[in-house]
């Protein structure tokens, strides 16, 4: 086989690193498998981040590659008669590749704080009274769709003046919106890719997400955690709208949940 | 060397014989689908009920049987008029062709792919038929783990629509079943496809329908076949080699085909209209609107209470069956007045007996175990066939086709309103919602 193998562990990291530098290159034949567009207020912080570390990661990850190429390349059998060397291993290097490792997750762990305070922990408060901001809606999953329940005008979940939908997911761009998720059935996951939104949907767990949409228009909304053959399917939509738009799609739903007549295919 | 020279060979060999086995099985799966018989309407039709002594009612002591070259006969008389499910065909001259669409039919029929501009194909079978089943007899893969069971299309019954009206049962127009793609059915696994584009879901429902007529006409050419069956005799419904008696026979299968779509495409052949619902008064969601309703789903002009319990937890009534139901269990659903709601007692047989004709002749064929059918629980906020206060008003007035809710035609305008009210509120009252189980949340501020 000679050198084969080193030159089939070298294509690892070549191909590895193609892959990263054809899916950014934008237009070409992966065009569209980067980041999605970030529409949020705080998915800047959250992707730099993930840049920050996917080089440090790419760097020691091409790196070690190459190690593994070289040594193999050099060391192949059937170039080398010389009999193998026994070494009792070096303390110094094992001290070495111990405490980098160590430092930089642990520099990575402080690095990040802000972040995953800003999205998981400030619960978002009304500026003027300083209060807890309400849910705007309950979003509950179930297999296979997302349920859909606005709090209506007394920002109160389960009352009677509810909105309820299915799947189509309304809210007004520029404000800060709080959403109250649960499950009705399995382990589901929400994800918001625009938004850099992703959180598990405990059974039994009552949970609160927020962000703020910077830009209008339509996004996706997927399920991001197995939950059974029809997982594939449990998409629903984002829909960003300004908030005179949000209003007046808002005050028409609650018309239409409230229709007390009907014509002939009207 | 000589070793690993044989391994690599041993190694290609194996390698081989997976690909074939492979090719092989994916061979097998590309058979063409087929559109599987109603046996099941076979055996409840061919069944005669006698509840004295289910013993005396195997098979063999039965005097009229269809053979199975009259069973091949009628598969051949709907393939020629309907195709199979990756070449589906409107029957010609029964006023079909302007109410289903020949190419939506195409594109939700066979197997899914993408054609060459890129358009899927084979809708039904990616979004339906894993439920409903390739000839939408409610009995795909995934049927038995759910409960309910998903519609069986065949018996041409629809729960959830705005056509009904006067106390009569009619079909669903195309937006009735597009209302129910677009919402879901909350409370069963019938799930919203509001994401699909909306000429997908004309495809789908359009399909839906090609195989609802389809299924209701298999039913009566086997109804028709059993008519002419006698104990000595099981002439054929359509004599293909008799040059004569062809044409008269195939003239009676389109009398039989048209029976059926005349019921879906409706005085204009556009569908039937939605009914007409007059507006609310003004108050009709008042306290004491809603107090008359309270009162009246305990007395008996209403009677709701019989069916959905004291407190309306649906409790009333444990032993109700629907017409897919009652069908497994050899009765008659077209004849039973349970299914009109009116008679209760009319499926009030011991459980052993209905058992016994779905043992003895339904399980063997992989038909659904029977499962009774419990009164919705009105206290949840659930409302499957939407919560507007047209569609309670609907199931009020109109009933639930196919199920023991019945349509009430003895209301009053205020008193149905009143009960709307009432059933809207239900959720809201305190009763309904107890103190909840505390959260695994932390409070974080």
């Amino acid at each position: 086989m000679g050198r084969f193998w080193s030159l089939l562990f070298l294509s690892v990291p070549i191909l590895g690193v193609a892959a990263f530098v054809f899916a950014v290159i934008p237009g070409g034949i992966f065009a569209n498998h980067w980041l999605p567009e970030d529409i949020s207020q705080h998915g800047a912080v959250i992707d730099k981040l993930f840049m920050f570390i996917m080089y440090l990661t790419g760097v020691v990850f091409i790196v070690t590659s190459f190690l593994l190429f070289w040594f193999m390349w050099k060391y192949d059998t059937d170039r080398n008669t010389e009999p193998v060397k026994y070494l009792h291993g070096s303390h110094t290097l094992e001290i070495i590749w111990s405490i980098i490792p160590a430092a930089t997750l642990l520099f990575i762990a402080i690095f990040q704080m802000d972040a995953w305070a800003d999205a998981r922990m400030k619960y978002p408060t009304d500026d003027a009274t300083g209060q807890k901001k309400p849910p705007l809606l309950l979003v509950t999953g179930r297999q296979f769709e997302w349920r859909l329940q606005y709090a209506g005008e007394d920002e109160i979940i389960g009352t009677p003046d509810d909105l309820h939908l299915v799947n189509d997911l309304h809210i007004p761009v520029n404000e800060e919106i709080v959403i109250q998720i649960q499950t009705q059935d399995v382990l589901h996951s929400f994800f918001l890719p625009n938004m850099r939104i992703k959180q598990d949907v405990v059974p039994g767990m009552k949970q609160h997400i927020w962000f703020e949409a910077k830009k209008t228009g339509i996004y996706d909304i997927v399920c991001a955690e197995l939950c059974g053959w029809g997982h594939y399917k449990m998409r629903g939509r984002l829909i960003v709208q300004s908030e005179d738009d949000f209003k007046e799609w808002m005050a028409s739903a609650i018309a239409e949940q409230n229709r007390t007549s009907l014509k002939a295919n009207e | 060397m000589k070793q690993f020279h044989n391994n690599r060979h041993q190694r290609v060999r194996i390698a081989s014989i997976a690909v074939l086995i492979c090719s092989v099985l994916l061979t097998a799966c590309s058979e063409p689908a087929y559109f599987q018989f109603n046996e099941a309407f076979v055996q409840a039709a061919q069944w005669k009920p006698d509840v004295a002594k289910p013993q005396m009612l195997k098979l063999e002591n039965r005097d009229v049987v269809l053979s199975e070259s009259q069973k091949e006969n009628i598969s051949t008389i709907l393939e020629g008029a309907f195709g199979t499910p990756d070449n589906p065909r409107i029957p010609g001259g029964v006023g079909l062709g302007d109410f289903l669409s020949m190419s939506k039919l195409q594109q939700a029929a066979g197997p899914v792919e993408r054609d060459e501009a890129h358009i899927p194909r084979g809708l039904y079978r990616q979004h339906c038929a894993h439920c409903h089943g390739v000839t939408g007899d409610g009995q795909g893969p995934t049927a038995s783990f759910l409960n309910p069971y998903p519609r069986d299309y065949r018996l041409g019954q629809f729960k959830f629509k705005l056509t009904d009206s006067d106390g009569t049962y009619k079909k669903p127009s195309k937006e009735d079943l597009k209302t129910t793609l677009l919402e879901g059915i909350p409370g069963t696994a019938m799930p919203s496809f509001r994401v699909l584009a909306g000429t997908d879901l004309n495809q789908m429902i359009d399909y839906v329908i090609y195989l609802a007529i389809r299924g209701e006409v298999e039913r009566k050419l086997i109804q028709a076949a059993l008519e002419i069956t006698t104990s000595d005799d099981g002439p054929l419904l359509v004599d293909f080699n008799n040059g004569d008696k062809k044409a008269d026979d195939l003239a009676f299968v389109k009398e039989i085909i048209s029976d059926v779509v005349i019921q879906w495409v409706g005085p204009d052949k556009k569908g039937n209209p939605q009914r007409t619902i007059t507006a609310a008064p003004e108050n009709w969601n008042s306290p004491a609107s809603i107090k008359i309703g309270q009162t009246l789903f305990f007395q008996g002009k209403a009677n709701c209470f019989s069916c959905h319990g004291h407190t309306a937890i649906g409790d009333g009534q444990k032993n109700l069956y629907d017409n897919w139901t009652l069908e497994l269990l050899g009765l008659d659903p077209s004849s039973s007045d349970a299914s009109n709601g009116g008679d209760a007692d009319a499926t009030d047989i011991s459980l052993e007996s209905q058992l016994y004709f779905y043992n003895e002749h339904l399980a063997s064929i992989g038909a659904l175990k029977p499962r009774a059918i419990s009164p919705r629980n009105l206290r949840l906020g659930n409302f499957r066939g939407g919560r507007r206060p047209i569609d309670i008003y609907q199931r009020i007035t109109s009933g639930i086709q196919g199920t023991p809710m019945p349509g009430n035609t003895k209301l009053t305008e205020a008193e149905i309103w009143g009960l709307v009210a009432y059933v809207l509120s239900l959720p809201y009252e305190a009763s309904s919602r107890p103190q909840s189980a505390p959260t695994f949340q932390r409070d974080r501020n």
